[in-house]
């Protein structure tokens, strides 16, 4: 019943894009800023930009939403106001079904790209200081340093958080899409786990919800183990 | 990095791109809260046509703090949030530091085993449709207790304090035990004041974690009289009831709360959610981005 369901077809299709754009836009973003506040040489500068990119992260999904919806406005809102400033129409991005997707992903960015870049920044601090003043004597510039030492050294985080991610590949999070869910777009950003809190928990089709409750979770310890051989083909590393 | 006094011209051009891109950051980051903290203190005079880039209240006016701190939809939320997040912060201290207290010593009989089942719990989420059936069942449907119970030990906050307790010196406790004190001292009297960093540090996340919490509010809490603040937002700003603040009789007859500005009043309702937040952050980042912060000072 839960296969011959279009509906269910159509919101595995939207979690697959909405997380696969997450995987492609914002993993890697956490890592640069990383890498950029790693370049910054006073501390007191570093602690105030790690101060302000971090506090998203404390804020709840209804919170993010809510400055979305504000910031996003077609009438007041600063992104609007400042593609108006270049001539730009304004646009209602709440409701655009082309757009939504983007504000998902950008949501997503703006309240983790800060908070998840502690990790990357704490195993570049592990990394030897002896392995830099080596690449300093050979002559290697800001770049090449980069490249050569700090990259290789925080492979195994990047492979770990990786992994993890992929296991929340169908999860793409309930709490942030229910906030910024509206009925025009809907069709959009409807995921797996929004229609099992739909069916289940408002319509009290239980029994259904629960079968796509655990083909989603199958399917995520599947993609665990499969994000770990992968990772551990490419670098060595797994979780285990 | 290091003593880099030989600087060429491209680097430091590369380092002004590094701290500017950086900056810009934290622009994008802080600028829409301070934008809505702005419109909230903003004089209803200077508001119709206030860009949403604005950071400054155009004049000063307390209206929306009065209003929102008086109503009584938004102060039984706020009390309401306090509520859940006090008792519910207290009791996952006491049960947190209890299990990790028995988890770390070495001689408890089948301690692999409950690890195992601690881990697995961090890997498997049951999912919305068991987790309603069990709040059903226990009873909880409609009562503060399905959110305060709802993770009441968090595993990975377990597991923070019970690597913090299996550092602390045997010496110290076979000495305790030696003056003659029973377990429950040794724990009182010697563990938990060691472990205060850590204590803190999960303490601060599980403030974070109640008072962000709306979805198991939303769905187990029928009665509105005991939603948290959270929930109280979301029907207002996301679901767009505004009569939910508003109230039906003062929309019709065009008094109290019609009478402010609707984005005034949303934006104030935002911030208002937000306060505990910044209140606790410095002592968030006080405590644990300590080691990477002073750590990333590189000699």
């Amino acid at each position: 019943m839960l296969f011959t369901s279009p509906v269910f077809w159509q919101v595995l299709v939207n979690t697959l894009i909405i997380s696969g754009m997450k995987m492609l836009f914002v993993f890697p973003v956490p890592i640069v800023v990383a890498l950029m506040l790693n370049e910054v040489r006073s501390g007191s500068l570093r602690k105030f930009i790690q101060s302000a990119v971090y506090l998203p992260h404390f804020l709840s999904w209804v919170v993010i939403a809510g400055v979305f919806i504000v910031a996003l406005s077609p009438s007041d809102g600063v992104v609007n106001d400042i593609t108006g400033f270049f001539g730009g129409q304004p646009k209602s991005y709440m409701t655009d079904t082309g757009a939504i997707r983007w504000v998902l992903v950008f949501s997503e960015m703006w309240r983790s790209a800060g908070w998840d870049s502690l990790l990357y920044l704490a195993a570049i601090i592990a990394i030897d200081q002896a392995l830099y003043d080596a690449a300093e004597m050979d002559g290697a510039n800001r770049w090449q340093k980069i490249l050569y030492v700090t990259i290789p050294g925080i492979v195994p985080t990047i492979a770990t958080l990786f992994i993890l991610n992929a296991g929340m590949f169908l999860s793409a999070d309930l709490n942030r899409v229910i906030n910024f869910s509206n009925d025009v777009v809907r069709s959009q950003i409807d995921i797996v786990d929004t229609y099992v809190y739909r069916i289940g928990l408002q319509t009290g089709e239980y029994s259904l919800a629960t079968a796509a409750g655990l083909f989603k979770a199958v399917l995520g310890m599947l993609l665990i183990l499969l994000a770990h051989l992968f990772s551990k083909r490419l670098t060595g590393k797994g979780v285990w | 990095m290091a003593a880099n006094n030989r600087r060429t011209p491209l680097e430091r051009v590369e380092y002004a791109i590094i701290v500017s891109t950086l900056l810009l950051l934290v622009v994008v980051t802080v600028q829409p809260l301070l934008n809505l903290l702005a419109v909230s203190l903003s004089d209803p005079a200077g508001l119709p046509g206030m860009s949403g880039m604005e950071v400054l209240p155009r004049g000063l006016s307390f209206d929306v703090w009065t209003l929102l701190i008086n109503h009584p939809n938004v102060r039984a939320g706020l009390l309401n949030s306090i509520l859940i997040t006090g008792l519910g912060t207290l009791l996952n201290i006491i049960f947190t530091a209890l299990m990790a207290q028995g988890l770390s010593w070495p001689g408890l009989p089948g301690r692999r085993i409950l690890f195992i089942m601690v881990l697995v719990t961090i890997v498997f989420d049951p999912g919305i449709i068991p987790d309603y059936f069990v709040n059903k069942r226990l009873g909880l449907l409609d009562s503060y207790w399905s959110v305060i119970l709802f993770k009441l030990v968090n595993a990975r906050y377990l597991i923070i304090l019970i690597r913090f307790f299996e550092e602390i010196p045997q010496e110290l406790l076979d000495a305790a035990e030696l003056d003659g004190s029973n377990a429950f001292q040794t724990f009182w009297y010697v563990v938990l004041p060691l472990a205060k960093p850590a204590l803190a540090t999960i303490t601060l996340f599980y403030i974070v974690f109640h008072w962000n919490e709306f979805f198991r509010a939303m769905i187990y809490i029928t009665d509105q009289g005991k939603w948290p603040l959270q929930v109280v937002l979301r029907q207002f700003v996301i679901g767009g009831d505004k009569l939910a603040i508003v109230g039906v009789d003062a929309a019709n007859n065009y008094t109290g709360a019609s009478q402010i500005d609707l984005r005034a009043l949303k934006a104030g309702m935002i911030i208002l959610t937000i306060v505990p937040i910044p209140v606790i952050y410095p002592l968030i980042l006080k405590f644990f981005t300590k080691g990477t912060m002073s750590g990333a000072l590189k000699g």
